[in-house]
């Protein structure tokens, strides 16, 4: 439904472009104030913006999903996928040209579907081994996806829109001009910050603490140590819910080589079940076997797929641990903070304590609260402090 | 109240209630949080209806009437629910509409190249061929004659093929004119149809805009900026600095690329 609010922003800046020249912009759109904005600053006009309501909106962009938190109270999360009807059949069913998140899985036959990110990164940014047009199209469809998380806050027209954007610590320049690029379509400042130091800013833990941030591609690890956090201070790993899949359908075929599975339905039984903790409940899935739905236990191959990033999470930490001043390293160790969407395996974080005290000596890890909005209330955190003048400057 | 009046407000007031985590408050700077409890607001809604009752004469007792307001509220909160259910629906009609016709005006622009490109075509542009058929028709017939030939008699079969390859030219003509005219005039046809549509589309979207329920969320009033209160103020302060910095050499950085 947003879409077409900011579709109708966007048709009214295409259509009239004399309203770019008018600061109280009324139902001019976001867009039209984006640009009025730019225009107007040097004409000495801020003031007129700053009686403007403000939104702000925290996003992380994420490998598997995008989440916002909005200062009108908007919370959103979709998967990060993006799908195109494969033919014009398809469009005439779905009577929508392009799909995000929930509907892409549910429509995903009928669709030519983009995970636009891949380990953190947009497919293609990196010297990844995409093809050209492949990383064009993943291009296209991150800009599409930064748009529409924008759009999902549902900001008014006429306010004016302020948003931190997480991105993954190794994001590289090509990466970050493509979320500016996407996110100043529809908004009138942005900024981008590394995406562990947002959970860490959220928490208000600034300062001798380790941030682990379970995505789909990959593990961020960060060192908080009172600045913001240098290459040194992140380790990136590329074990995380990705790689649980995998191992849960590897285990899962090798358990029960006759039940007809696909990826999607291990990703969705993770999704319900993930657990690494030996006191949870039976897993039981039905699934065919032969064509009959029978049902299948999966409690030990969930279990093992789940724990299996336990060990590579905490070699990471080792090393992350071992670089920092010897005098704070234990405090460090004590201070763990586990986020992301990953992070909501039963009992992970007490797992990688107790992993940590088999190999590193000892450690506390603390799972933070919404895992999945952590990183996104963060950045909302951030926009919100962040002195308006710099906001102006910059958009 | 009825128990069942009780229980029946309690669960719609939790349906139609939000729920914010008390840390996410925090976090946002709230220290006091105002709280009503449900049995307050219970007894609210019975005072209140208990007083309009007694202007009116009546007095809220007796199952009926607890019935009565019961059947009341659910009605009130389907209203709302189909309310919302109108507007999303409304929304989700405004972004087909405005898709629906995205795609009319490329259609159009494709129909409008086609009869730009069918009205340069020269529905005549066969008659160069039939020139040429018609000099090798008559050099064929001059050949088989022979130059021994009676005058007359090649004049007149000459002729005879001048006129036949002229009426070929004529059939031709008349064909390609009509066949031109035909497509013409579907290309039109097709054209006015999609105008139509187009019209008949913007105005309901149109429609659709105008009752396009919330114009969005406007956010709480905020006072943007660190407070000097903050515990980690300095530091905050100094990190908020460097992440503009860094933004800004960003912004440069792809300026000079």
């Amino acid at each position: 439904m947003v879409t077409t609010q900011n579709k109708q922003s966007a048709d009214s800046q295409a259509q009239a472009p004399a309203d770019h020249g008018d600061v109280k912009i009324g139902n001019a759109g976001k867009s039209s104030s984006a640009k009025t904005k730019g225009n107007a600053s040097k004409a000495g006009e801020s003031k007129l913006d700053t009686e403007k309501d403000i939104v702000y909106i925290g996003m992380d962009l994420g490998t598997s999903r995008t989440a916002i938190a909005a200062s009108n109270g908007v919370r959103e999360s979709l998967p990060s996928l993006i799908g195109y009807p494969k033919d014009v059949v398809a469009q005439k069913l779905l009577a929508r040209d392009v799909l995000f998140g929930k509907d892409v899985i549910k429509h995903r036959l009928s669709l030519k579907t983009f995970r636009p990110l891949a380990k953190g990164v947009i497919k293609g940014s990196t010297d990844d081994g995409v093809d050209a047009k492949e990383a064009e199209a993943n291009m296209i469809a991150a800009r599409q996806l930064v748009k529409h998380a924008i759009e999902m806050a549902r900001a008014p027209a006429d306010s004016l829109v302020y948003c931190v954007i997480g991105a993954p610590a190794e994001a590289s320049i090509n990466n970050r001009h493509a979320i500016l690029e996407a996110a100043k379509e529809v908004i009138d400042s942005v900024m981008i910050c590394s995406e562990p130091f947002a959970v860490a800013y959220g928490m208000d833990v600034l300062s001798d603490a380790l941030v682990i941030d379970i995505g789909a591609g990959t593990t961020d690890l960060c060192r908080m140590h009172g600045t913001l956090p240098e290459d040194d201070d992140q380790v990136t790993i590329d074990y995380a819910g990705d790689a649980i899949d995998d191992k849960l359908v590897e285990l899962i075929k090798a358990a029960h080589p006759d039940v007809s599975f696909s990826r999607q339905m291990a990703i969705e039984a993770k999704e319900d079940f993930a657990t690494v903790s030996d006191t949870a409940q039976p897993i039981i899935v039905e699934w065919p076997v032969k064509g009959k739905p029978t049902k299948i236990d999966i409690t030990e191959q969930m279990k093992e797929a789940c724990h299996s990033i336990v060990p590579h999470i905490v070699d990471a930490l080792g090393e992350i641990v071992a670089s920092f001043d010897p005098e704070f390293q234990v405090v460090l160790r004590n201070n763990v903070l586990l986020g992301g969407g990953g992070s909501q395996i039963r009992g992970l974080a007490d797992a990688i304590s107790e992993y940590m005290g088999e190999h590193l000596g000892g450690g506390h890890v603390t799972q933070v609260e919404e895992p999945v909005f952590a990183g996104s209330n963060g950045a909302l955190k951030i926009s919100k402090d962040m002195p308006t003048d710099f906001w102006e400057q910059l958009s | 109240m009825s128990r069942q009046l009780s229980r029946d407000l309690y669960h719609l007031m939790r349906k139609a209630s939000r729920r914010t985590p008390v840390d996410k408050l925090r976090r946002n700077g709230h220290k006091n949080v105002s709280v009503l409890s449900f049995r307050d607001v219970q007894a609210l809604i019975e005072q209140a209806v208990s007083n309009t009752l007694r202007r009116k004469g009546l007095k809220l007792d007796g199952p009926e009437i607890h019935e009565e307001v019961r059947m009341e509220f659910l009605a009130l909160m389907r209203e709302r629910d189909l309310l919302q259910e109108t507007v999303q629906n409304l929304l989700r009609e405004k972004d087909e509409l405005a898709q629906n016709r995205e795609r009319l005006q490329a259609v159009i622009g494709q129909v409008s190249d086609e009869i730009e490109e069918e009205q340069a075509l020269d529905p005549g542009q066969d008659s160069d061929e039939l020139d040429r058929m018609r000099e090798s028709l008559v050099a064929a017939l001059k050949d088989m004659l022979g130059p021994n030939a009676d005058a007359q008699l090649t004049t007149r079969a000459v002729a005879l093929v001048e006129q036949a390859v002229e009426e070929q030219r004529q059939l031709t003509l008349t064909r390609a004119q009509e066949s031109h005219q035909a497509r013409m005039e579907h290309l039109e046809r097709r054209m006015n149809r999609l105008k139509t549509k187009l019209q008949e589309t913007e105005s309901m979207l149109q429609r659709a805009q105008a009752a396009g329920g919330p114009e969005g969320l406007a956010g709480e009033p905020i006072d943007p900026g660190l407070k000097i209160g903050d515990p980690n103020f300095e530091t905050k302060k100094e990190l908020l600095g460097e992440i503009f910095k860094l933004n800004v050499e960003l912004r440069e950085m792809l300026k000079t690329n």
